[in-house]
């Protein structure tokens, strides 16, 4: 982690002395390309429509492992590679870092990635499909494997590029004018338009100007062939939320809100309450726009896999924090909400574009109670969190007598909100496991079949039921509570992740969760 | 003091943590019908658990109800004013005697129970009252979802529950009985026991859509036909909708691809007087014999087609019905359409890891484990599969799966799978020509990727059917042009009647948990004393929060005229 931010350090600082084989002039043609808002082009890609933005930033991670190449915007390098194939195959693209590998290819040790056409010659080739084939070192045949079927995607590039819609109604597939090209089809010449634009301005025939009505044209093309082609607002926003990174935004405002928080603990004026709170809410404002742009481009509600439940997670502890906090403004709360916010968005921004990327919803998925069951789940885990943080305080304050974190409020008070956010995520936690029932039982007609998910969650509100008791029947508070609560979370922590990532549980229904 | 066990909360606590302990020793166990965790959670210990939960429920709920009943009927406000004074929230003001009579209105109005005695006027008001009751609302709800527990338990021990049962059915085929997954407890192995379903299902369509560009599906379906006593009734399964039929749930569990064939496209043709020829082209599905009326109705009668099974080479039959003689009928032409040496290309439609067949000759992988690969092979002519056969990288089992006449064998000879996952594996096969054993090519594929044979073709004759085979002297003719892929659908079947009460009970969980966590008993107090002119208020509430407090200044701001005396 550290590790990676030192990196982006070096990296900023060393950009004036890396050039590689990049021109000033390609990177100010770069520039002048990507002005005409080539990249807002929609492009049929692993099942969805977005644009071509979001396609080269996913494709680009995909070949180089990186967002941008020598700082060519990933749009150019991508629309690069597929009208000059031929020089961007000589490119050191693709990482190799896996030293026997590097070994066995006869690669030097200091030589860091390699090109298109060095991986597809016949001696390399042969070697790599030999190591794949032949080698008992597991992690040498994956990382021959990833080496070759990156350079497997670069020359595919051309197969991918769907950016013509198809003209027949029954027709879903989306075709890439090379594709079209060579078929001799029968379609009006617009629709080559920009493809043949693209052309001339990668063999230098025309200027980036040029482009930009080229393209005008073959967007009033493709409406007119299939008027469902996407409107300009639903290409912008997919185009926005490839380029621009809001939950980076967001985390950098819960960066600064938990340090202000932090200061105003210690010293308490009353202006640094005022700052944090802003900061806490500009925060929640950028995730939540990501969120709803998320929402538009997929079409459906981002639920769907872990890093989209991580974000809905994200934005429900703030949201219960700034709730809390608008009827109760003791600062505690919220700085809470704001330090979590800011780890889970560091962790989600370290996650690669494979995860992170909008994908079609799967059939198993395509459900509206996955939106009910997945927000009342979330809700609760967003409550039993804030309860955990709470708990852990207490405990820390109780141990150590009040000596430890004496600049925060009082024991009871972590108790009490300890109690309070257990009160509000079991009730959701019951609706969670009450929805995902109806859901299971329109699925498989069956309610409940013990899978681990389901006997995980209702083992965690079991848990805070035992909690509950002992809060209210029996009137316990403080050190039994604080470490009833931990233990639900331990629960939780299983049920969201365990099940799915430890494997030491048998199988179950919701491997996709 | 059997009752003072089971009407303790700590027995409750207990009992929920036995019930979490055996719960999460279960999700440790193997998802398997003989053994682990279903034999586990529908064990008589493990229900034995929750019939305790359900009792000790009960024995708490009616040992606390009196005292919430006596408490909720104690209606009479303290006369005392050292009452209001020990409160959390209390409230005491001086009342200019003038503002007496509109005092009291107003706290006749706010606090709707009163009382007067010695010039003292008592008032309360209690709001929230089914915040009392939602304990009671909530563990209802838990005792009428244990009851439909214990109800699927004696009804699974009488067989009526059917809780994980399968319909397999191949695409224009249909069955009238079902799998249920049990245990053979002599060998302890599991076995599928097969049971009759009392209506007949076919399966007319399975469809699977994928997304446009991807493989990623976006919906599975099947659409069956149910026979019931004499009526016929069609409907589509899909994801996450379920087909009830006689107390069955079907859903859509899955399904493979087979080596036979849903749709058929067959050319048939007539030659009529003159040497003139009529041409018809038919789309059926197997098992449907299909009349070829009006226009292959000759003097003789009416041309059917059949064919028994749903292959290409399959045996056909072509009658001719002659109504004018009776329905008499004369087979015109049985064999096959195709020769099976004829095949040009073969697709690799699916690899085992751990090949194992079960009793019903369905083959499953038996760990995730490469302990014995095999992968199946489906040849083809043009786009006409023609037979599929299992071919297994073990070298001792490398011979299986050739049949008598095949042109060429198959063997499986190396593979590689991605560590990091199970996608694209990269197979190894090698193609031998029979019976020299001569091998013509060594071929690394993925999975559902079409390989040429070296030295074939496709052209037109090559899929073309010799029409003049079927006799002599009559007239027809027929082709066939193309066959679709056919699948098996596989349809999950359960029959769980408790399922509603478990969501009545699950509901009124949820109700109950309102009242306890959202709404907040309190009890509001008010007594004005003539003689002393004072007017005292208090708010109880065993729970204050926020709103509370809230509730506390509104209720001041009401009073607060008497601040300016």
């Amino acid at each position: 982690m550290l590790k990676m931010y030192v990196n982006i350090i070096l990296f900023l600082l060393l950009i004036p002395l890396c050039n590689g084989n990049v021109s000033p002039q390609e990177r100010k043609d770069a520039h002048s390309l990507l002005k005409t808002g080539i990249g807002s082009v929609a492009i049929q890609y692993s099942g969805l429509l977005c644009t071509i933005d979001s396609f080269a930033k996913s494709e680009l991670f995909y070949i180089t492992g990186r967002k941008s190449y020598e700082h060519l915007p990933a749009t150019y390098v991508v629309l690069a590679s597929l009208y000059q194939p031929e020089r961007w195959k000589k490119e050191k693209l693709i990482p190799v870092k896996f030293k026997p590998l590097k070994e066995q290819l006869h690669i030097p040790t200091e030589q860091k990635r390699l090109s298109v056409e060095e991986i597809i010659s016949p001696e390399m080739s042969q070697q790599i499909r030999e190591i794949i084939h032949s080698s008992q070192d597991t992690r040498l045949r994956k990382s021959a494997y990833e080496l070759y079927d990156r350079a497997m995607r670069f020359l595919h590039l051309r197969d991918s590029f769907c950016i013509i819609p198809p003209a027949d109604s029954g027709e879903r597939k989306w075709r890439s004018p090379f594709e079209l090209e060579s078929a001799s089809s029968a379609l009006p010449p617009e629709i080559y338009s920009l493809h043949k634009a693209l052309q001339g301005f990668f063999s230098g025939r025309i200027q980036a100007e040029q482009v930009a009505p080229a393209m005008n044209t073959f967007i009033d093309a493709v409406t007119q062939l299939n008027p469902s082609y996407p409107p300009a607002w639903r290409r912008g926003l997919d185009s926005l939320y490839a380029r621009v990174n809001l939950f980076l935004l967001a985390m950098l405002m819960f960066l600064l809100a938990s340090l202000i928080w932090f200061i105003y603990f210690v010293r308490h004026p009353r202006l640094l309450y005022t700052i944090a709170m802003g900061l806490t809410i500009m925060g929640f404002i950028f995730h939540l726009s990501a969120f709803i742009i998320r929402l538009l481009i997929a079409g459906f509600a981002p639920l769907s896999n872990m890093y989209e439940s991580l974000i809905f997670f994200t934005g429900s502890i703030v949201l219960i924090a700034l709730i809390v906090e608008f009827y109760h403004p003791r600062g505690i709360v919220a700085s809470v909400a704001a330090l979590l916010g800011f780890i889970v968005l560091v962790i989600l921004s370290i996650m690669p574009p494979s995860f992170t990327r909008v994908v079609p919803l799967r059939a198993v998925l395509n459900s509206a109670w996955l939106t009910y069951h997945v927000i009342s789940c979330l809700l609760a885990y967003a409550a039993f969190t804030l309860a955990f943080i709470f708990s852990l305080i207490y405990l820390v304050k109780d141990i150590s007598n009040d000596r430890i974190l004496r600049w925060l409020a009082g024991r009871s008070v972590f108790d009490e909100l300890n109690y309070r956010f257990i009160q509000l995520g079991w009730p959701l936690l019951a609706i969670g496991i009450l929805t995902g029932a109806i859901w299971a039982d329109t699925a498989w007609g069956k309610a409940w079949s013990w899978d681990p998910k389901e006997t995980w969650s209702l083992i965690t509100w079991l848990i805070y039921a035992g909690f509950l008791h002992l809060r209210i029947i029996k009137g316990k508070k403080g050190r039994i509570t604080a470490i009833a609560s931990v233990v639900g979370f331990l629960a939780v922590l299983i049920t969201w992740f365990g099940v799915s990532y430890l494997g030491i549980f048998g199988g179950g229904l919701h491997t996709y969760a | 003091m059997l009752i003072k066990i089971f009407s303790s909360t700590y027995t409750a606590i207990i009992l929920i943590a036995l019930i979490v302990l055996a719960s999460a020793y279960g999700t440790l166990l193997a998802p398997s019908p003989t053994k682990g965790v279903a034999t586990l959670y529908a064990s008589p210990i493990f229900s034995l658990l929750f019939f305790l939960l359900a009792i000790n429920i009960i024995f708490c709920s009616l040992r606390r109800l009196p005292k919430v009943l006596k408490h909720l009927k104690h209606l009479s406000p303290p006369l005392l004013p050292d009452y209001y004074m020990r409160q959390k929230y209390s409230y005491i003001a001086e009342v200019n005697p003038a503002k007496k009579e509109p005092l009291l209105r107003l706290l006749r109005k706010y606090l709707h129970y009163g009382i007067t005695q010695d010039g003292k006027h008592g008032f309360f008001s209690q709001k929230g009252i089914l915040n009392q009751f939602g304990s009671y609302v909530l563990h209802t709800g838990i005792l009428i979802i244990l009851s439909g527990g214990l109800m699927r338990f004696i009804l699974l021990q009488t067989g009526y529950v059917v809780p994980n049962a399968r319909l397999i059915i191949p695409e224009a085929q249909s069955v009238d009985w079902f799998f249920v997954p049990g245990e053979d407890k002599s060998k302890g192995t599991l076995r599928y026991v097969r049971r009759s379903l009392g209506f007949k299902v076919r399966c007319l369509d399975f469809d699977e859509v994928k997304y446009p560009g991807s493989d990623i599906p976006e919906s599975y379906s099947t659409t069956v036909e149910i026979e019931e006593g004499g009526l016929r009734t069609i409907s589509i399964i899909d994801m996450n909708h379920t087909l009830r039929w006689q107390g069955f749930k079907i859903h859509q569990l899955g399904f493979e691809p087979n080596d036979e064939v849903s749709r058929y496209l067959v050319e048939v043709r007539k030659k009529t007087n003159k040497d003139k020829e009529q041409k018809v082209i038919v789309d059926f599905t197997p098992g449907t014999p299909i009349p070829l009326t009006p226009f292959m109705e000759d003097n003789e009668g009416v041309l059917l087609l059949w064919i028994k099974e749903a292959r290409p080479n399959a045996q056909w039959e072509i009658t001719r019905y002659n109504q004018k003689k009776t329905a008499q009928k004369e087979i015109v032409y049985t064999g096959s359409l195709l020769s099976s040496s004829d095949i040009d290309s073969f697709i690799v439609t699916r690899l085992v890891p751990d090949f194992r067949i079960d009793e019903q000759g369905e083959v499953f992988s038996a760990t995730p484990e490469f302990n014995n690969p095999a992968i199946y092979v489906v040849t083809y002519k043009g786009d006409i599969p023609m037979r599929g056969r299992w071919c297994f990288f073990r070298k001792e089992f490398r011979g299986m799966g050739t049949q008598p006449g095949d042109p060429y064998a198959f063997k499986f000879v190396d593979y590689h799978i991605d560590p990091s996952s199970m996608r694209n594996p990269t197979l190894t096969v090698e193609v031998v020509q029979l019976p020299d054993e001569r091998v013509i090519g060594r071929f690394q594929l993925g999975i559902n990727e079409p390989q040429q044979i070296p030295g074939t073709s496709v052209t037109e004759d090559t899929v073309t059917s010799p029409g003049s085979a079927l006799s002599r002297n009559n007239p027809f003719s027929v082709r066939l042009i193309s066959t679709t892929q056919g699948y098996t659908t596989i349809l999950g079947l359960v029959r769980e009647p408790t399922t509603p009460l478990t969501f009545i009970g699950g509901g009124i969980v949820v109700l109950g948990a309102f009242f306890i966590f959202f709404l907040r008993y309190r009890r509001i107090f008010a007594l004005y004393d003539e003689h002393s002119g004072k007017l005292y208020i208090t708010l109880v509430c065993r729970n204050p929060g926020w709103r509370t407090e809230q509730e506390w200044k509104k209720l001041l701001n009401t009073f607060s005229f008497l601040e300016t005396k």
